[in-house]
């Protein structure tokens, strides 16, 4: 079989860098399916193939990272920092039970293997996983002994130029409890990012996973999250998303023990031509756990937004308690969002529901304010932080959700003169 | 301070409003009563600018200038203020936050100074006290799980805060028990004074008992029928909307 030149451009990319044990099979692998395309059911919205003509030349390492002055920094105890894809160093303190390695070492030394390289569970049989493996270069293996509670650990990232391949592996053991941020931004370069995190929470463990894709107008970001939730353990994930002409965030949450819970939301900001895709798969294989979704977005301009989300209850997945929902606002005719929630469920005694929609600010509300002599541009501004405040609040730690915030009022006010006008 | 000078509205190219003419002095109280359907919050939202509202002719001129192609916020600086019937829930915009918003939009526009947040805060808690409205109820977002008489204590709250000259409510009295109408009414008559007027629009007799008015007008089908004292509205409540009208016409 001959491979389509997009894909092939890739599977010759996938010869470079540091051998590992691993990287062939997964390169085999990649190359049975190719780039994901729109003829497959979970890439319908978001076709690779025709968006990635090529892989760009691999990026290269950034001996002097500016500062970046990153908010989130104020936040975090230790900030683990990679310019371009690659480890570029750690500020702060690490708290005792923690233990922070870059995944470039790691593959060298063989520890990565050890640190539980591919041992994921979570469903998956996407290729960007294989894609990932077959071409990663370097990352964050961190590793949160049993009952340590490091606090803030920040991976700020920005990227230049080229193509970065990122795979971090972050294992929390049991009663651990922490709360990673990652913050995705970079010039205005063309970027190729990807990212697969593959995460484990042991039992009892709890585990606040915050991203902030702000990457530069003409980023390609690919990120996908493996999480592991055991017994009783709790993962909180959040992705603001504003940055990036295309992207994708893949969320596959898998219930490895009862009695757990897994919040996965987020927010996308999007205008110009972006295309943003939110695709999450959230398998209940064990009974009385508890799933959480709340995405809301806006989109302006020419924008388009992607939600596929799904609930699987397996059988025996009894007292499962899982609900979803989606809501976009549209800022003009020619924003769309494809959205496609799904529950597919084989337990009787669940409880699930999902609700998705798309529209426009009420024209009732925005009347309101401005009969309270609010001007209309910053009427909208108040509408659109009101609508998104639901998923906002899915964030629980206060400071962090004011950096977001913030971050969110920021776009807010820079695309405020182009809003259109209420339905 | 208000006239309204024959004014026809029409909504989604439907006449509503045929010709409507008043005349309100400053610091006067007047109150438009009228069965569904006769154009009263037509006329409300046309006085505030509501987008779709369109004046096909006539005029409405504040203080003399006149403000019918003035935008909503326009006419708020320029001392106009709506109470709603139904005020709006805003999730996640606290009450603090909004009523600040608000305030500062309107001193901007009228070239004054910005109020800090602790003397704004302190303002409101003062206002507020008198009106009943809680600290938790500023806290907590707009109007949101709000019961009927604290979303219209909020709105007589705004109209303390922002100190307009000319103030139309509508149909304040809907949906408020009787206590909660006394509250309200109270906090209304203590706004009352030489400089600013009041447009009470309502379906019942019964608010004007306790905001009582200088002068009552009757709409009927988008024109006023009849004019006169407070007597009015009790002639009003004792022969109903129909016999009334009909004597009129």
């Amino acid at each position: 079989m001959t491979a389509d030149a997009a894909t092939q451009s890739w599977l010759d990319a996938a010869t470079e860098g540091p051998d590992y044990p691993g990287r062939k099979d997964a390169r085999a692998t990649f190359a049975k399916t190719g780039l994901p395309h729109r003829r497959m059911e979970d890439w319908k919205y978001t076709d690779l193939r025709t968006r990635l003509h090529e892989a760009l030349p691999p990026a290269a390492p950034i001996d002097a990272l500016r500062n970046l002055g990153e908010p989130f920094a104020r936040r975090a105890q230790t900030e683990v920092r990679f310019g371009n894809g690659f480890f570029a160093g750690i500020k702060g303190e690490l708290a005792d039970g923690v233990r922070i390695t870059p995944l470039g070492e790691a593959l060298k030394e063989g520890e990565a293997a050890t640190a539980g390289l591919g041992e994921s569970k979570a469903p998956v049989g996407d290729p960007m996983v294989a894609l990932n493996t077959a071409l990663m270069r370097d990352g964050a293996v961190i590793t949160v002994e049993a009952g340590a509670r490091p606090g803030v650990i920040l991976l700020s990232h920005e990227g230049r130029a080229g193509r970065q391949m990122i795979r971090n592996l972050i294992k929390l053991g049991e009663g651990a409890e922490a709360i990673i941020i990652e913050t995705h931004r970079g010039g205005d370069d063309a970027q190729q990012f990807q990212q697969v995190s593959e995460i484990a929470l042991g039992k009892g463990a709890k585990l606040t996973h915050i991203r902030l894709q702000d990457a530069g107008a003409k980023s390609v970001h690919l990120a996908t999250d493996l999480v592991d939730v055991s017994e009783s353990a709790d993962y909180r994930g959040f992705v603001l998303t504003s940055g990036g002409e295309l992207s994708r965030q893949e969320s596959f949450i898998e219930f490895t023990g009862s009695n757990a819970k897994a919040h996965v939301s987020g927010a996308y900001l999007l205008s110009g031509n972006q295309h943003s895709d939110v695709t999450t798969r959230v398998n209940h294989a064990h009974p009385h756990c508890v799933s959480r979704e709340v995405f809301k977005g806006v989109i302006a301009d020419n924008a388009r937004g992607v939600f596929q989300g799904k609930i699987y209850v397996a059988e025996g997945a009894q007292k499962t308690d899982g609900h979803m929902l989606n809501k976009t606002l549209l800022l003009s005719d020619k924003a769309e969002m494809d959205a496609k929630p799904e529950l597919e469920i084989y337990a009787d005694d669940v409880k699930c529901s999902h609700g998705a929609t798309t529209g426009q600010l009420d024209a009732n509300h925005l009347f309101y304010l401005r009969a309270r002599g609010i001007d209309e541009a910053t009427a909208r501004g108040l509408l659109m932080q009101s609508f998104l405040a639901e998923a906002l609040e899915e964030v629980e730690d206060e400071k962090i959700r004011e950096c977001l915030q913030d971050h969110v009022n920021t776009w807010l006010t820079a695309h405020g003169k182009a809003w259109g006008r209420a339905a | 301070m208000l006239t309204i000078n024959n004014l026809h509205v029409t909504v989604d190219d439907k006449e509503i409003l045929k010709g409507i003419s008043l005349n309100m002095g400053k610091g006067e109280v007047h109150a438009i009563m009228g069965p569904n359907g006769s154009g009263k919050s037509t006329l409300s939202y046309t006085l505030a600018g509501r987008e779709g509202y369109d004046i096909t002719s006539g005029g409405i001129l504040l203080d003399g200038a006149n403000i019918a192609d003035l935008d909503p916020e326009e006419r708020v600086a320029k001392g106009f203020f709506l109470a709603l019937q139904y005020p709006v829930e805003i999730p996640g915009v606290t009450t603090m936050t909004f009523l600040r918003t608000a305030f500062n939009a309107q001193k901007k526009a009228r070239g004054d100074a910005q109020v800090s947040a602790p003397d704004f805060l302190r303002l409101v808690r003062e206002k507020a006290k008198a009106l009943n409205v809680s600290d938790e109820m500023l806290k907590r977002a707009l109007n949101v799980g709000f019961s009927g008489g604290e979303k219209k204590r909020m709105e007589v709250l705004q109209m303390s805060l922002f100190e307009p000259t000319l103030a139309v409510l509508d149909e304040t009295d809907s949906g408020l028990d009787i206590d909660a109408l006394k509250v309200v009414a109270e906090g209304v008559n203590k706004l009352r004074g030489p400089d600013r007027s009041f447009l009470v629009i309502t379906h019942y007799q019964r608010l004007l008992d306790y905001i009582v008015p200088d002068h009552v007008h009757i709409l009927a089908d988008g024109k006023i029928v009849r004019s006169g004292g407070k007597e009015l509205a009790i002639e009003l409540e004792a022969k109903g909307y129909d016999a009334v009208i009909r004597e009129a016409a």
